[in-house]
């Protein structure tokens, strides 16, 4: 009994043996892929079509995608990188792309880029906004440059022409509000006023860059300075004048635009699908321009870098992960992926000729990335989350609770330089 | 005459304070149910509308076809089925480890009682975004992401310390007499406590047991954190969802939250019969 | 007249006076307690200890690759207790917890007793009384600013077109206001795990009791301050430590509601801690603030429970 025994272990081994690198090879690797727009209706379409013809082309690699949504995404990912659990495939937003790369949660790039030449095509930004200490930690999936949406019978109606300085604008907008009795039937301009929205620092920011300063300048913070506190003073004077909802989450705002409640509304390309979702009817009266230097002659615009896409240091997949990185860096895929999505990818030229035909509108937003300033304040990329909070509690103050502006900005200015010392 | 008297008195008073506290009661639910109706409304509403600065308290079209399109564009019944393991699971582990422990507090005297009763209700006064990340790293050691086993795991241990110390309130409610009783008739201390104190302490069974089902139901921030893959989610992480970067899709929203809001509902139809009196009261004199 | 068992902490053992036992160490309880204690501390012992020990560090995930988490001692609780955005939220914690308490207590014991008696379709009524706690706190937290919502809200509608106000009431953008509309969602989200517990409660008290109530002479008011509120003092107390519990930690009400504004009025320890660990992303100062919460519940509960707890007699 026992050499029966014997060899019936024996053999179960050698056909294990045999089995197991015929089945290692043929075990699909998984790759993990992080992201907050597979259910995106821009977006998902994008990823899943992408997923399918990267598989196809690697029958070794299968890609799962995990989704959070976005309000939830980066706690998830924090989690994850915390415990150097993060997904193979990162991506990231613009925002806080550097605090991750201070967190040494991504790999660095260089090794693998050496040995292609796919972003040769690439806008020159590629060179300098994912590169930290001279590593590139990430390729640019998408850019964005933010302009004003207008409806154009609204401003027909006014006898308006697209302004040409704030001047004009903000008379603009004062003279596209109506009212009835109390009520105000049609908005001049959407602004984004309630801190607990993200976005307010950003749009408000605008604005002072129409006068002439980011939040900060040459590794300093100008708060103080004349430029931004005239920025800040312009958006309260034209909220105080009552031409836009009620510190109105971002949603409303651009849910009464295609209800036609709202003659101009800033944003950045992404939200054209929704007004053809919203109410296609009025498409045919949407009209864009860039917003206007402070003077006149010049147009400022927000966004740079809002999407990336990198490889966790944590991955034991990097040569893999990185494989899908470049495979969606093709022109191909780059052009699929603008036109899906409206957005501008990080390639130059993804857009055909056609397209730009059938989406006049959209011209505005590619003439954006060419003078949209970065979102993170210059020289203080890292710490991006806490300044966020800090700026959008000063300008919440100032806007909803009517704090005076240069008061205001100055004690954001010392509680922000306290944050530089942590 | 003086009790003819009161009779009158009291068929009259039974019928006015009755008719009083039905009224109260429905206007209470009303205005209690009002935020449920707003988001039942909000489901069955037009898109637009919703924004108007004096929105209509009626339905002005229905619109259903949200209900449909939640199945449709998301594994809405995986969700479903998921959150009711999830729950059932964690209520049965609950019970089970809770029924004894609540016992134990409640009918023996012994040492460090009083500090073990304390102890598994500090394990619940961190704020959760502490406890996240170390659970998190626990479970990724030792395989549990990903899965319900996990999800029940973490949501036992939160709803642990309330079961224990709501069903010890309950089982302290059964009178001594019955147990010195049954005890003096020779009956184990195990049988008296399963036989005896368990179904005179069913209506805190009965609460506690929707306790654990309701807040496992309806969590968050575990499930969202050890589950990614949409198949695997819950109906609460799933809601989430659509809330997309730029847009809300309200309708889907509101929709998936009726929805979800219905098994709670219906379980609790079902068992609210046992959170009578009567099972405890009257014993004694017997 | 008999009343409930009683509630004191070290009741008499059920079992027969018998010396032999007596001697003998007495497994059983501990036996019945611990695999409960197994489950609880499996998961949570780790990251409770934890969180005390990372408040000792210097934990700034930016800073651990060049510098390490050295041991700092109390730098981080001294350096929270020098801001005062701490004590305003502590202040405001104490404020907030103590308001929808009270209020859940009140709405919750109101509901009990109008659900107690027999009436028909009180099955349903009692089931509606669950569904705001089987909302979703996402759904509710939209919901509600929806309706708080200064414009587009139905509440100033309904208030504005019935005159009973003049202007429009900033619910969620007025500090004071948003206090308010903050405790009232909380009270809403929470209110029927109490109502539930009262319920069960008021079912536990003998009819006996009010039956001998009648027979004094008493009247309605006199039942409830006689029967009915004695006869729910522990479970009121139980009712009111686990609301105050999850209500001093709770943390989703108010960030989708007002994500800790306007002006950072209606802040709470649970936020900060969450805007520490995951914005700032220094987890040493975040576990600080969270080691404070969990003291000062701590400090609560034990005042509840020690002043609280009322021995029943047993007549």
């Amino acid at each position: 009994m026992m050499p029966r025994r014997l060899t019936a272990i024996l053999v179960v081994l050698l056909v294990g043996l045999a089995i197991t690198p015929g089945a290692a090879l043929a075990a699909k690797t998984a790759l993990r892929m992080g992201t907050w727009q597979a259910d995106d209706p821009a977006f998902g379409p994008f990823y899943k079509e992408a997923i399918v013809a990267f598989q196809k082309a690697n029958p070794n690699l299968e890609i799962v995608l995990e989704h959070s949504p976005s309000a939830t995404y980066w706690d998830k990912l924090l989690t994850q990188i915390a415990t150097k659990n993060a997904p193979d495939i990162m991506k990231f937003a613009g925002y806080n792309f550097h605090e991750y790369v201070a967190m040494n949660a991504l790999e660095p790039l260089d090794g693998f880029l050496a040995k292609t030449d796919i972003l040769r095509r690439f806008y020159p930004v590629q060179k300098s906004f994912p590169v930290v200490d001279g590593k590139t930690y990430a390729i640019i999936l998408m850019q964005r440059g933010t302009a004003v949406y207008s409806n154009k019978r609204m401003l027909l109606e006014a006898g308006l022409a697209i302004p040409k300085d704030l001047n004009q604008f903000a008379e603009a907008a004062k003279k596209l509000t109506k009212k009835r009795g109390a009520e105000t039937v049609q908005y001049g301009l959407g602004l984004r006023t309630d801190p607990k929205h993200q976005d307010v620092q950003e749009y408000t920011l605008l604005f002072a860059l129409a006068y002439g300063s980011h939040w900060s300048a040459n590794g300093k913070w100008v708060l103080t300075d004349p430029k931004v506190i005239q920025g800040v003073q312009y958006v309260k004077d034209l909220y105080d004048a009552g031409v836009s909802p009620l510190s109105a989450q971002p949603v409303l705002l651009r849910e009464l635009f295609w209800q036609e409640k709202i003659a101009l509304h800033i944003d950045g390309p992404w939200y054209y699908a929704q007004i053809e979702k919203g109410n296609p009817k009025m498409l045919k009266d949407v009209g864009s321009f860039l917003l206007p230097t402070a003077g006149g002659g010049g147009a400022v615009s927000t966004g740079g870098p809002m999407n990336l896409i990198g490889v966790s240091s944590n991955s034991k997949f990097k040569a893999e992960a990185w494989k899908f990185i470049e495979f969606i860096s093709q022109s191909e895929w780059q052009g699929k992926f603008a036109e899906a999505s409206f957005n501008v990818p990080g390639m130059k030229g993804a857009f055909s000729a056609e397209f730009l035909k059938a989406n006049a509108w959209f011209g505005t937003f590619q003439e954006a990335i060419d003078v949209a300033e970065q979102i993170p304040p210059p020289g203080f990329e890292t710490k991006f989350s806490p300044v966020r909070k800090a700026l959008n509690n000063a300008l919440g103050d100032i806007f909803i609770l009517g704090k005076p502006v240069q008061e205001r900005l100055k004690a954001a200015q010392s509680e922000l330089e306290k944050l530089a010392t942590r | 005459m003086r009790g003819r008297a009161r009779f009158h008195r009291c068929r009259w008073g039974q019928v006015i304070g009755r008719t009083i506290r039905i009224a109260v009661l429905v206007a209470a639910t009303g205005l209690l149910l009002f935020p449920f109706y707003w988001t039942l409304l909000t489901s069955l509403q037009p898109r637009g509308a919703i924004y108007r600065t004096h929105p209509s308290l009626l339905p002005e079209a229905f619109r259903w076809q949200s209900y449909l399109e939640i199945f449709q564009l998301r594994p809405f019944d995986l969700w479903l089925q998921n959150s009711f393991l999830v729950a059932a699971g964690t209520t049965v582990l609950n019970m089970a480890l809770a029924i004894p422990a609540a016992y134990s507090l409640a009918r023996f005297a012994y040492r460090g009682k009083r500090t073990l009763g304390m102890v598994v209700l500090v394990t619940q006064m961190l704020p959760a975004s502490l406890i996240v990340v170390p659970i998190y790293l626990a479970f990724l050691r030792f395989g549990l992401l990903e899965s319900k086993v996990g999800v029940v795991l973490a949501h036992c241990s939160m709803t642990l310390p309330y079961a224990v110390w709501m069903l010890r309130s309950f089982f302290e409610t059964v009178p001594l007499e019955i147990l010195e009783a049954a005890l003096v008739d020779g009956c184990s201390r195990l049988r008296a406590m399963l036989q005896i104190s368990l179904p005179l302490a069913v209506p805190g069974i009965v609460g506690a047991g929707l306790y654990v089902f309701e807040t496992s139901w309806n969590e968050y921030l575990f499930a969202r954190t050890f589950i990614s893959r949409s198949e695997n989610m819950v109906v609460s992480v799933g809601i989430s969802t659509f809330i997309g970067e730029y847009d809300v899709f309200w309708h889907q929203i509101m929709a998936a939250a009726v929805i979800s809001a219905l098994p709670a509902f219906i379980i609790f139809f079902v068992f609210q019969r046992f959170l009578v009196q009567g099972l405890s009261s009257g014993a004694v004199k017997g | 007249m008999s009343a409930p068992a009683s509630a004191d902490p070290r009741p008499t053992p059920p079992h027969p006076p018998a010396a032999r036992r007596r001697r003998r160490l007495d497994l059983l309880p501990y036996l019945l307690f611990l695999p409960a204690l197994l489950a609880i501390g499996a998961v949570l012992f780790y990251p409770v200890v934890q969180a005390v020990v990372i408040s000792l560090r210097s934990y700034y995930l930016p800073k651990i690759a060049t510098g390490g988490t050295p041991f700092i001692g109390l730098a981080n609780y001294r350096a929270i207790s020098e801001a005062p955005e701490f004590w305003r939220a502590l202040l405001f914690n104490g404020v907030y917890t103590v308001g929808s308490v009270a209020g859940l207590y009140l709405l919750s014991l109101l509901l009990a007793l109008l659900l107690h008696d027999e009436f028909r379709g009180r099955g349903l009524f009692r089931a509606l009384v669950i569904v705001p706690w089987a909302v979703p706190y996402v759904v509710a937290a939209l919901t509600w600013i929806w309706i708080f919502d200064i414009q587009f809200g139905v509440l100033n509608s309904v208030l504005l077109r019935t005159g009973a106000v003049e202007k429009a009431i900033p619910w969620l953008l007025s500090p004071n206001w948003a206090k308010f509309s903050v405790i009232v969602s909380t009270i809403w989200k929470q209110f029927p795990f109490a109502a539930i517990m009262l319920l069960a409660g008021l079912q536990g008290i003998p009819r006996e009791l009010y039956e001998a109530a009648d027979v004094d002479g008493a009247s309605a008011l006199g039942r409830f301050r006689y029967v009915t509120l004695p006869g729910l003092h522990n479970v009121s107390l139980l009712v009111i430590l686990l609301s105050g519990i999850q209500v001093f930690k709770l943390f989703t009400v108010i960030y989708l509601l007002t994500a800790g504004g306007p002006g950072r009025a209606t802040e709470t320890l649970v936020v900060q801690t969450y805007l520490e660990a995951f914005s700032t992303f220094d987890m040493g100062r975040a576990s600080a603030i969270g080691v404070v919460t969990l003291l000062v519940t701590l400090l609560f509960s034990f005042l509840l429970i020690r002043f609280g707890y009322r021995e029943e007699v047993k007549a």
